[in-house]
């Protein structure tokens, strides 16, 4: 145990954690080689019509969904959520997310990369911070989004090297297929290798760009680039024709369902964090409707890909070292406008975690009778920030130097939610 | 107590709310977004953002739940100062003690019987900080601004303590909340203070390592004003570029294409003294310029065939091209685009206002795209570091609320108002510097043209100054370029006043890109000198970007020799001819081409990277290229000319000069062991086009 770590104890017992109760925490986030999907709804998913119904407010407040009874005893969800509702008692549902950013670029950049926008530097996403302190395992590239990321999901002021690895398209469209991974004929591995020491040698020659930090990037591109093409293994991992019809449809095939079977199948080839945005969740309009209506519809689609995908990597012991984490980028307004929909509401928001050390079936914070703010626990982007870290064996302490030579920490302060591992 | 009057009353009258007592507690966090000041307020008490909103900031402190926040007859009780002082829970903690000069004016101001104004009604006027421009000595220095609040009524305060601070890049100098400025590098960067809503910013610097010299006189406005500059901060400029660079970099500026090798060839020997001004000067009548330029405008307006119909796309961007092509005044394109109304087919200038049915988001985006300024955040509330008011907002709204789109183009309601959310009353149009429009006629546009295209405007002509600068010379004179405010202050402010006036004379488009490519500053160099090697933003070396998709993709053709297929566009087509983003091309996708989705200004992040190395390594892009019969490659080949020269005529195409001997030597040793010299061409020209010189735009 080093002088951090004492620190570290030092701040968890302020925060009222016993040692037995940081222990776990630590021991939870010593797992080995954790891995990461996360999954984005992006537009901002109501936490009225989800997680976090209100069936005793006003009907203004309340909407036309019901609660049902979940696995775990005293949690309620949706109506429309009856899969995962029967498996409320393997992850932990966070109530209390908490921001002030409702604009969606914005809002996503906060919870995604832990910090507010600002003009005069980009800031990593979780994904890239996760992939530059523990890479990948093989030829995998470390961080892939799917179907393909959301401006702030980059790299920031990280070298590129950093930033998601786009899957390209929708998993579940029938001519799915990650381009250019198939070598052209007359073009040996060998061949590959000379020229890629060719630009090398031009590039010696170059003055110009010899410090350029999109010179640096592009070297990195392409070493992961020769890296895929190179590595079976590696292309056999987009492949979901690979996966059996029954496990297809159990996923649902749609794009949701699809993108989180992928994931499950980058993550098993190496894979260190995988994002997985779906979209369609902005609910301004006749908010029931929109949740429901279509084949599969947001909510049964998201019930179905969902409960798939833990009860998956459950089954393949995948679940205790992979983080499964399910939100969007802010809740929804606690009285429903006048078109039927409800507006940006960052005060409040739900989220599910699982896995990697989460504690199985417990409920973290509460919000008021309207859903509007919380009522304990608030949970920022900084503390969720620092929670996830934790469990991905990343120090959320860390420093980071920007391309200028300052250090910008990781994480800008928050706490370890002690809870998440605690249960 | 005793004392505390007379503190109150040394000052002369009792403190007032408005400009006393608020602004500490701006300062003190109680209107911050996550407290008070946030859209719902906190704890059932609502202030409005940092107090933008003081009238009713003082009705929810004094007045609301019957006055029950404060204690006229003994002002320590009040729960206003208890709970600001901790003396009681309160979920934001201790904002100030009671030994603070803020509690002593709290408690006096309430005792005094809390007075909204002062007796003299004074209103602020302007804010004045000092020192304007602060030169570090080192990096460990601290320097203390000093702020002032001048007064209607002639009054002045200090302010320092109560005003806010920020700084413009926390990576130049960074200033501590009691207005204590630390700068940490080499460079120069703005710092703000914010009170009762006005700002005023200081510059705060620290020189490089360049020798001390008096600035050149010599050259037009933009090099006067560089060179102060640099010679401010002892910046050393890189050496004046080559002849090729040169060509090369002016070619992929304004045309978005190489030069041919021939016309590289040309232009290097040629002996005229003039011959880098002739060459731009040619570059702007071709087609290449109009049509580059033509997406430019394409993707600032996000102009998409997925929402103004993918017939109309072609017609539209036709007529900004024709307009760019005959350097028709910008200030009337945009005018005619405004005001436009009737049938697509017959004037295509409407589908400007075709592109949302939603007026808010129409008039979003016209400030974002013809003004460089981002309103958005003011549909809700003033904006905090802007002069957009949610006001102001809203009567920009109203100059868009009657436009109606139809499916075939744009028709004028002739009523129609857009309320205020808090009045939940109609709201006049008007402007956001303060200027009154005409609400009598039913079509408001032609009022809103006027104003914007007003040589005076303070937005029209500097967006699109800086716009132009930013794309030439690789980095805006405000960054972002749609971030325009009067808190973010431009590197060389009065350049982009001269340059917003120089295009503001005639609105012409060619003149201001002759203006600033003339410059020495866009001739430099991009080699680094001992000095200038971190120089990001003055323009003392020329700043490399990789080419832009449509650049690279015409790149790559012209040197291979191999055309392209968009969409079903005639095959040879130009990349930079591919008006509709909807086409499809995976090279583009894959190149970074903005689909028009939203704001074209932020890079697209599904694009470069990996899939683009994936794509050049081992997809068609190129291998397929270089085994094109009509290739370039395949028919030097045909001609049986010696590999020397077959690498000679490939640099010229790619790079617009010569290999140079070690180059040459490489690649000739290379061929001669190979076994097969027509593979070892091959890789030759693959890496060619994989090299960072080829990549970079200079």
């Amino acid at each position: 145990m080093n002088r951090r770590d004492v620190l570290q104890i030092g701040s968890l017992g302020f925060l009222g954690l016993t040692l037995p109760e940081w222990s776990r925490a630590r021991a939870a986030a010593a797992l080995p080689d954790t891995s990461c999907i996360f999954i984005w709804l992006d537009g901002g998913p109501s936490h009225l019509e989800t997680f976090d119904l209100k069936p005793d407010a006003p009907v203004e407040v309340r909407g036309s969904f019901k609660p049902v009874r979940s696995k775990l005893a005293g949690v309620h969800v949706c109506e429309h959520l009856p899969r995962i509702a029967a498996i409320m008692d393997r992850v932990t549902l966070i109530r209390t997310l908490t921001s002030e950013i409702g604009e969606h670029d914005q809002a996503g950049h906060y919870w995604i990369t832990g910090y507010k926008p600002t003009p005069a530097i980009a800031f990593p996403s979780h994904g890239s911070a996760v992939s530059k302190e523990r890479g990948g395992r093989g030829a995998m590239p470390a961080y892939i989004a799917v179907p393909s990321p959301r401006p702030y999901m980059g790299s920031g002021y990280l070298p590129g090297a950093y930033s998601p690895f786009s899957a390209g398209s929708d998993p579940s469209r029938p001519d799915f297929k990650v381009r250019d991974l198939d070598l052209p004929i007359g073009l040996s591995e060998e061949r590959l290798r000379d020229r890629r020491a060719m630009v090398a040698k031009l590039d010696s020659f170059d003055r110009a760009h010899q410090n350029h930090p999109k010179g640096a990037d592009r070297d990195s591109h392409f070493e992961q680039a020769f890296r895929l093409v190179t590595s079976p293994q590696a292309k056999a991992a987009f492949d979901l024709s690979k996966e059996t019809p029954e496990t297809r449809s159990r996923y649902g095939r749609f794009k949701l369902g699809q993108s989180l079977l992928l994931a499950r199948r980058l993550i098993e080839a190496g894979t260190r964090f995988v994002t997985v945005s779906d979209t369609g969740w902005d609910t301004h309009i006749q908010i029931a409707y929109n949740l429901t209506y279509g084949f599969p519809g947001k909510l049964p689609g998201l019930d179905q890909a969902y409960s798939a995908l833990i009860e998956d990597l459950d089954q393949r012991g995948m679940l205790k070292n992979t983080l499964v984490v399910l939100m969007g980028e802010f809740g929804r307004t606690p009285k429903i406008n006048p078109s039927g929909g409800r507006d940006h509401w960052p005060r409040a928001n739900s989220a599910l975690l699982a896995g990697a050390g989460v504690f199985a079936g417990q409920v973290i914070g509460r919000t008021d009778a309207s859903g509007e703010l919380p009522s304990d626990e608030p949970v920022t982007p900084q503390d969720l920030a620092h929670s996830i870290f934790t469990h991905l064996g990343v120090d959320p302490h860390k420093t980071f130097q920007s391309p200028d030579g300052r250090p910008i920490r990781l994480v800008d302060g928050g706490r370890y939610l002690s809870k998440i591992a605690a249960g | 107590m005793t004392l505390l009057l007379a503190a109150a009353m040394a000052v002369g009258t009792a403190p007032d709310f408005v400009t006393r007592v608020q602004p500490r507690l701006v300062k003190a966090g109680c209107f911050s977004g996550a407290c008070h000041g946030s859209g719902s307020g906190q704890g059932g008490f609502k202030l409005s953002l940092l107090g933008y909103d003081p009238e009713a900031d003082y009705v929810a402190i004094v007045r609301a739940y019957r006055g029950r926040r404060l204690n006229l007859v003994k002002p320590e009780d009040s729960l206003l100062a208890k709970k600001a002082s901790f003396q009681i829970a309160h979920g934001g903690g201790k904002r100030f003690g009671t030994d603070s000069g803020t509690y002593r004016m709290l408690v006096s101001w309430i005792a005094a019987g809390a007075p909204y104004g002062s007796g003299r009604g004074r209103r602020i006027e302007r804010l004045e900080v000092a020192p304007l421009s602060i030169m570090a000595p080192n990096v460990s220095m601290k320097i203390q601004l000093a702020v002032r609040a001048h007064f209607s009524d002639g009054s002045i305060d200090d302010v320092t303590p109560f005003a806010l601070y920020s700084s413009n890049d926390d990576g130049i100098a960074q200033v501590s909340d009691a207005g204590l400025v630390t700068v940490v590098r080499s460079g120069e960067t703005g710092v703000t203070a914010r009170y009762m809503g006005k700002f005023a910013v200081a510059r705060a610097g620290l020189t490089f390592a360049g020798p001390v010299s008096r600035a050149s006189p010599a050259g037009a406005f933009i090099d006067q004003s560089i060179n102060r500059k640099m010679s401010w901060l002892r910046l050393v400029p890189s050496a004046d570029c080559t002849d090729s660079e040169f060509l090369r970099r002016a070619s992929l500026d304004l045309a978005g294409t190489l030069p041919t090798a021939a016309q590289a060839r040309a232009f290097v020997s040629s002996p005229d003294a003039h011959k880098r001004a002739a060459a731009i000067a040619a570059m702007l009548e071709t087609e290449d310029f109009a049509n580059f330029w033509t997406i430019w405008l394409l993707d600032l307006f996000r102009t998409s065939s997925k929402q103004i119909g993918e017939s109309h796309l072609l017609p539209f961007a036709n007529w900004l091209k024709d307009r760019i092509a005959r350097d028709a005044p910008f200030d009337e394109t945009v005018r005619e685009m405004l005001t436009a109304s009737g049938e697509a087919d017959a004037n295509p200038a409407v589908n400007f206002l075709r592109q949302d049915s939603n007026p808010k988001l129409l008039a979003e985006l016209a400030t974002e795209s013809l003004m460089g300024s981002r309103s958005r955040c003011a549909q809700c509330h003033d904006h905090p570091f802007d002069s957009w008011t949610q006001t102001q907002y809203h009567q920009f709204v109203s100059f868009f609320v009657r436009v109606n789109r139809t499916e075939t183009g744009v028709r004028i309601a002739g009523h129609g108002e857009i309320d205020h959310p808090k009045t939940m009353k109609p709201v006049v149009p008007g402007f956001p510097d303060g200027s009154a429009s005409n609400p009598d006629h039913s079509d408001r546009r032609a009022a809103l043209a006027a104003w914007l295209t007003s040589p005076s405007n303070a937005y029209f002509a500097r967006s699109f100054a800086n716009r132009v600068w930013a794309r030439l010379m690789g980095r805006g004179l405000i960054e972002p370029v749609d971030g325009l405010s009067v808190s973010n202050a431009a590197s060389h402010p009065e350049l982009l006043d001269d340059l917003a006036a120089h295009f503001a004379r005639s609105y012409s488009l060619k003149s201001l890109i002759r203006e600033i490519t003339a410059s020495r500053a866009y001739q430099r160099s991009g080699v680094a000198n001992t000095v200038n090697a971190t120089d990001d933003r003055f323009y003392s070396r020329a700043l490399a970007a990789p080419l832009g998709a449509y650049a690279l993709a015409n790149a790559i053709s012209q040197v291979t020799g191999a055309p392209d297929q968009f969409g079903k566009l005639p095959l040879g087509a130009k990349a930079s001819a591919v008006f509709d983003s909807q086409t499809e091309s995976y090279l583009l996708d894959v190149c970074g081409r903005c689909l028009r989705e939203g704001s074209c200004d932020a890079p697209n992040p599904a694009a470069g990277g990996v899939r683009q190395a994936l794509h050049f390594l081992n997809g068609p892009v190129i291998n397929a290229k270089l085994a094109a019969p009509e290739g370039r490659l395949r028919s030097l080949r045909a001609q049986n000319h010696s590999p020397a020269r077959i690498a000679e005529e490939f640099y010229w195409a790619a790079l617009s000069r010569a290999p140079t001997g070690a180059e040459l030597d490489f690649w000739l040793s290379r061929i001669a062991a190979a076994k097969d010299p027509d593979a070892a061409l091959e890789d030759l020209v693959w890496s060619l086009l994989n090299s960072r010189a080829f990549v970079f735009d200079r």
